[in-house]
């Protein structure tokens, strides 16, 4: 065997343990749906452990990498029609801002970019069960959030929500 | 993990930074021959950092299409900086480390003066790093990505005789009858446009090394200009498909993966080199 085919043969070696390099090791989920713009829900193993968990999940932010968490929530942001009423489960860090115009506290998770340098979230309304500041979080406590994705118009400019939102466990 | 990459390819985005990224790392190396060949390595940087101060501008001026101003201000910076057999009072080098650091830092001043963002940090750090930039690709700029990268594979491939004698040979191509001035016009076009797209990919800072790697990798292998050229595409669309898995399935910034893998490739490129005599000492 000449020279040349031996290191072709290494490099494809190569190159096939940086497919099987490690990763997190948790078994996502059943694979994806075809026809739909996005896959399917991962479920996972830790259904048993979060709490009103009875929405079927139709985008599960929970399970992806950080650069695909970011890069799917900016996706739902510019392309809001793809997700219309699909149930989205995501965790990040609680943060709330009070606008003095309107006089409403509006409340968001946000998630950063693998980078950490970017960062952006979904707002997200909890039902009327939900009494700020007491059963809200902590601003920044590590959240994972249940709701239905929604857009609103508000002035001149439309925002993303999940509505009809529940505090789940992690 | 093999089920987590499945499911990981069946996002739109996904599909879409990786047919632009392949495209983009063909595009680069393609070039990169020429340009390590002609000693204008850090071209890419000059010119991408003329881009990042230009889009600076363009942000500012609130333009909806941002590549209407980019593009043309760094094809005319290209064409500036890769001037050849003509009198100039500053030299190639020192004109790249002036332009570059010039519209680096302009572009940085422009936008903390009449910042418009919220997050002006994260929008410099992503456009200098290119950490998702691949990844949020609208539809328009897929095609775009895609229409302007086979227009210059198609130039590259049907103009690789005159390509090739300009690089080696400017005067003897001259005295041939080549129009050496034109063919380095369209290469400084070419270059400028691949610099603008590969922004997108692995962010302006990192652009040399999608230009440098692939062909310095293949130069420790091989010896002629065909043979160097299409194992530093090769090397190059492997090393970007792969850098893109990796960052999506290990959470890490896309660019500086890509460009970790092509160092990695560079490495064993060397290694092996070294061991089938491909280098001669």
């Amino acid at each position: 065997m000449s020279i040349r085919k031996i290191f072709f043969l290494f490099l494809c070696f190569c190159i096939a343990l940086i497919f099987s390099a490690c990763g997190n090791g948790d078994k996502s989920g059943k694979g994806a749906e075809k026809g739909t713009g996005f896959p399917a829900v991962s479920q996972g193993k830790d259904t048993d452990k979060t709490k009103n968990d009875n929405k079927k999940i139709d985008v599960d932010l929970t399970t992806l990498s950080s650069t695909m968490v970011y890069s799917e929530v900016y996706n739902m942001i510019t392309e809001p029609d793809d997700y219309l009423d699909k149930t989205v489960k995501m965790n990040g860090s609680f943060a709330v801002q009070h606008d003095e115009e309107t006089g409403k506290n509006y409340y968001a998770c946000i998630i950063k970019d693998a980078a950490a340098c970017c960062s952006q979230g979904l707002e997200f309304e909890l039902s009327d069960d939900y009494k700020y500041p007491d059963d809200y979080p902590n601003e920044g406590e590590i959240i994972s959030v249940v709701g239905v994705f929604d857009v609103y118009q508000e002035g001149d400019s439309e925002y993303c929500v999940l509505r009809k939102a529940d505090l789940v466990d992690r | 993990m093999p089920d987590k990459l499945v499911l990981y390819l069946h996002y739109p985005f996904v599909q879409y930074a990786l047919i632009v990224g392949v495209l983009i790392a063909l595009c680069s190396s393609l070039l990169g021959v020429t340009l390590v060949l002609k000693r204008f390595s850090f071209i890419g940087d000059g010119l991408s950092h003329v881009a990042f101060g230009v889009m600076a501008i363009a942000a500012v001026m609130n333009l909806t299409n941002e590549m209407m101003l980019i593009l043309p201000v760094t094809i005319i910076s290209a064409i500036l900086l890769l001037r050849s057999g003509q009198n100039t009072k500053i030299k190639g080098d020192a004109a790249i480390a002036m332009i570059s650091v010039g519209a680096l830092a302009f572009g940085y001043l422009i936008m903390n003066i009449f910042s418009t963002s919220s997050n002006l940090s994260g929008d410099v750090c992503s456009t200098l790093f290119g950490s998702t930039s691949i990844l949020t690709l609208t539809r328009k700029e897929v095609w775009l990505c895609t229409v302007l990268s086979i227009a210059v594979i198609l130039i590259f491939i049907l103009l690789y005789n005159k390509i090739f004698a300009v690089t080696f040979d400017e005067e003897f191509a001259k005295a041939a009858g080549t129009k050496a001035d034109r063919y380095n016009l369209l290469i400084a076009v070419v270059i400028a446009v691949i610099i603008v797209l590969a922004m997108n990919l692995v962010g302006a800072l990192l652009i040399s090394a999608l230009v440098v790697f692939p062909s310095l990798s293949a130069m420790r292998l091989f010896r002629s200009f065909k043979k160097v050229t299409i194992c530093s595409a090769v090397l190059s669309v492997i090393c970007a498909f792969a850098g893109i898995l990796i960052s999506v399935l290990a959470g890490t910034p896309v660019g500086s993966t890509i460009v970790a893998v092509d160092a990695a490739a560079f490495g064993l490129c060397c290694f092996s080199g070294i061991f089938i005599g491909g280098v001669q000492r």
